[in-house]
């Protein structure tokens, strides 16, 4: 089955988000954005109080519900999942 | 755009009992709840309603979560999908209940503004699939905030008039087409890139397209795709649905429900 | 869609079902919501009756109360009076302060048309500088274009005015090549003639002996005659014989005289001048006279025939000096501040020379050369010319402004008279000041003074500001005589006779005085 592939995902920060001593992550393909951002808020040590964006393609937020499986079959580039984050709204 | 399908998704509503959790003394409130809207928008009308009959009523908006028969209700979700997902016979009185206590972790309780954003960045991921949301990207933010608005009025002419230009395929067919498929019991949505023309050049039907996104062979006739409370026929092109049967965020949200 | 397709069929119909399904449902939604409404309203109701025993307790209790409010309402009332007396003082105020407020107003709309009229003539006047300004810009170009044009005609001018001036020069030269060539020729000629004439000489006696007859210096003391001329300042006298002498002035024509016993005897009127005579010279076998005028012209009067030969004209101002200058040559100066060398032949200009300044005198001469010249200028020096170069070979700067020039006979010493009241003498040789003659009496007349040596070489002269002639020691520079006139009319000129006795006054006002 496939869900149990990993998903290779890149992350880069915009703005003046915090930067990640590690920034590529192998995802489970059935964990959903929303884990996703309760884990990097994690290693990041956020404050409950600030916010964490995730950004496709520059472009567009992808939903809590997005799994990494998803994410891979709609918007990889050579199998790898790029995510931006920022800690302030960044794109519209 | 078929005006008058458009105009019947859009009317189509559900009936809907709502109750506070722990208050049986106080009234259920009854209300039909448009499809297509959010329960963000809809629950400041029904948390007035409570609290104009009963002025000690504290309900904060912002802690309050919602749950129907044990399953708590995503509050980012269009009502009509959440609907479809939980409820097995079409035309039931939904019963909501207000909770109050402490949401299960995970739950987001979500604001009216908070809804613009979720529903604006759904939209430029519609757009993202169908062309690399050139669309969206030139539309004014004026228009943007005119969505949403027609969208809390129900102003179905001053929603259309703004989304036909994502609909607008005059002079390029779109890439791929937006759809979200649900499984009951399953947490998450299945999409992929699917193209509304197969290699021979023919349309592409929602059948085909189910089956190549779950990954089966064919549609078991037990099964039912399920959108907007009906049942899609499994020969409808995939691009009449993208133009005619998606909800405001330009998805086309389907719920298979395998009938055993 | 086009055709009718099944799909669009099922799905249409579906909704039309599920709406039909809603609509029901909605209507119960409504009469729910109307009715919860009207129960609200009901125990609203019931609430009231339960609470009616209580309130006509409350009522006894507000009665009391209403004691007290009536007592404060009365209160209330005497504070209101009051208060609306000063109300009425304050609607008083408040009317004057609404007529203020509408004279100002109308004032405001006063100043306001006011303003806008103002502004309107201010842009008015605005658009008109506007114009003036590219108009002025328009005419400073025409301005800048003509002076380019006029720069461009100055330069020719000045490259047209080399150009003659070369020309002139290389005429200069072919004429006087001409003359060599002639003089050749004459020359030839003459020894055949010299032969004739030796042998006329030896057969007729002498004519006239126009040499000069020098007796001694003698130092003038008796006044002889004073004779008056009929028009205005006499420039200029000049002694042709022991006897005769000319005067020339402002009467327009050159006179001549002849002293006699007693009064002098008018001989001749020589005319041809349109303006006043400004300075005589003779050649010196005295058959020729050359007057320069202020009619710009030079006249040369045959001396024979008492008869105008020539008019040189060329010079653009009044020609202040001229003399005769080698042989058949005469020289002029002028205003202008050109020297001309005129060839009496063939009566045109021969050569010119530039020097900065006014020409004041000249005199020719020079016992070194024969071609050379001196010039006398406004600028405080004498100029010392070879007529065969257009450079002045040597000058010497004076006190003052350059009157007059006179050579001794010998050709060797000069005598300068300068404006700073003293006479110079120069050495020729060494062009170094020999003398320097003055006197606290004597102040030199005007930038066209004359001085004089006397014949023998003894002494010098000049005629002062005040109508005396001073004679100074030449070698001494000691005073010998001052000869006052009566007039102390200013001395224009002096001439001393030949003889070496008898000296010629010339005056501002008419008079001619001699003393012997």
């Amino acid at each position: 089955m496939s869900e149990v592939k990993k998903v290779q995902v890149h992350l880069q920060a915009v703005a003046n988000a915090p930067i990640l001593k590690h920034k590529t992550f192998n995802v489970d393909s059935n964990r959903d954005i929303a884990w996703f951002t309760l884990t990097i808020r994690k290693i990041m040590n956020l404050p409950a109080d600030q916010n964490l964006f995730f950004y496709i393609s520059q472009t567009f937020a992808p939903s809590p519900d997005h799994t990494f499986g998803v994410l891979r079959d709609c918007y990889a580039v050579k199998d790898c999942v790029n995510l931006q984050y920022s800690t302030t709204h960044a794109w519209g | 755009m078929d005006y008058e399908v458009c105009r019947k998704v859009w009317d189509s509503q559900i009936a809907a009992q709502i109750t506070i959790q722990n208050r049986d003394e106080i009234l259920p409130f009854y209300t039909m709840l448009p499809r297509f809207s959010y329960f963000s928008v809809v629950l400041q009308d029904i948390l007035q309603f409570f609290t104009s009959r009963d002025n000690e009523l504290n309900l904060d908006g912002e802690k309050i979560w919602l749950e129907s028969k044990g399953v708590p209700l995503k509050m980012y979700i269009p009502i009509g999908v959440i609907f479809d997902l939980n409820n097995e016979v079409e035309g039931d009185t939904w019963h909501i209940v207000i909770k109050t206590s402490n949401a299960p972790s995970g739950y987001r309780t979500i604001n009216r503004e908070t809804m613009e954003q979720i529903y604006l960045q759904n939209l430029k991921e519609a757009d993202f699939l169908k062309r690399k949301a050139e669309t969206i990207q030139n539309m004014q933010i004026d228009e943007h905030r005119m969505l949403w608005d027609s969208i809390c009025n129900n102003h179905f002419d001053d929603f259309w008039g703004i989304n036909k230009k994502l609909m607008d395929t005059s002079d390029k067919m779109f890439d791929s087409i937006p759809l979200r498929v649900y499984e009951r019991n399953r947490p998450a949505f299945k999409q992929t890139l699917l193209n509304p023309r197969n290699d021979s050049g023919e349309l592409v039907t929602v059948g085909h397209a189910i089956c190549q996104l779950l990954a089966i062979s064919e549609i078991l006739p037990t099964s039912t795709l399920i959108s907007h409370g009906i049942r899609i026929p499994a020969e409808t092109p995939l691009i009449y649905a993208a133009k005619n049967l998606t909800y405001p965020d330009n998805f086309v949200h389907i719920c298979v429900l395998k009938n055993d | 869609m086009s055709k009718n397709d099944s799909f669009v069929e099922k799905i249409s119909q579906q909704l039309d079902e599920s709406q039909l399904k809603s609509k029901d449902f909605s209507d119960f939604c409504k009469h729910y919501a109307a009715l919860s409404a009207e129960a609200e309203q009901k125990a609203n109701v019931r609430n009231q009756n339960d609470e009616g025993s209580r309130l006509q307790d409350e009522i006894a209790q507000l009665y009391i109360d209403k004691g007290k409010n009536d007592q404060m309402l009365i209160d209330a009332n005497t504070r209101n009076l009051r208060m609306e007396e000063k109300m009425e003082d304050f609607s008083h105020f408040l009317k004057q302060m609404d007529e203020n407020y509408k004279k100002k107003c109308a004032k405001y709309a006063q100043l306001e048309v006011e303003f806008k009229r103002m502004k309107s003539d201010h842009s008015d006047n605005k658009d008109e500088r506007l114009a003036f300004n590219t108009n002025v810009a328009l005419l400073r170009d025409q301005i800048q274009k003509l002076e380019d044009e006029r720069i461009q005609l100055m330069n020719k001018i000045r490259q047209l005015n080399e150009q003659k001036n070369e020309i002139q020069n290389a005429e200069t030269q072919l004429e006087e090549r001409r003359a060599s060539l002639m003089a050749k020729d004459r020359a030839n000629s003459q020894s055949i003639v010299r032969k004739d004439q030796e042998m006329t000489k030896l057969a007729a006696p002498e004519k006239e002996i126009k040499s000069d007859l020098f007796l001694a210096d003698t130092i003038p003391t008796i006044k002889m005659f004073n004779i008056k001329i009929d028009d205005g300042e006499v420039n200029d006298v000049k002694w042709i014989s022991q006897d005769t002498f000319a005067t020339g002035g402002s009467d327009r024509c050159v006179k001549l005289w002849k002293t006699t016993d007693d009064e002098p005897l008018k001989l001749n009127s020589l005319t041809g001048s349109s303006a006043s005579i400004t300075q005589l010279d003779f050649d010196p076998q005295r058959r020729n006279l050359l007057a320069s005028s202020n009619d710009k012209n030079l006249l040369l009067y045959n001396m024979d025939l008492l008869r105008l030969t020539a008019t040189l004209s060329g010079h653009s101002d009044s020609v202040t000096c001229t003399k005769f200058y080698s042989t058949n040559g005469a020289i002029s100066g002028s205003a202008d501040r050109i020297l001309k060398i005129w060839d009496l032949a063939s009566q045109r200009c021969t050569r010119s020379f530039y020097p900065i300044s006014k020409i004041l005198d000249l005199e020719t001469r020079f016992a070194t050369s024969p071609a050379i010249f001196a010039s006398a200028h406004h600028d405080k020096n004498v100029r010392i010319w070879d007529g065969r170069s257009s450079e002045p070979a040597q000058s010497v700067v004076l006190g003052g402004r350059v009157t007059s020039l006179f050579m001794s006979k010998t050709g060797q010493e000069m005598l300068c008279s300068t404006r700073d009241d003293t006479l110079s003498l120069i050495d020729i040789r060494t062009f170094g000041i020999v003398h320097n003659y003055s006197f606290e009496n004597y102040h030199t007349s005007s930038d066209y003074s004359r001085c004089v040596i006397s014949p023998g070489g003894d002494y010098v002269a000049a005629g002062g500001s005040n109508g005396a002639v001073v004679i100074w020691n030449k070698m001494t520079a000691r005073i010998e005589k001052v000869l006052q006139s009566e007039s102390e009319s200013t001395v224009l000129s002096i001439a001393w006779n030949p003889t070496g006795q008898g000296l010629l006054s010339a005056f501002r006002q008419k008079n001619v005085a001699c003393y012997k």
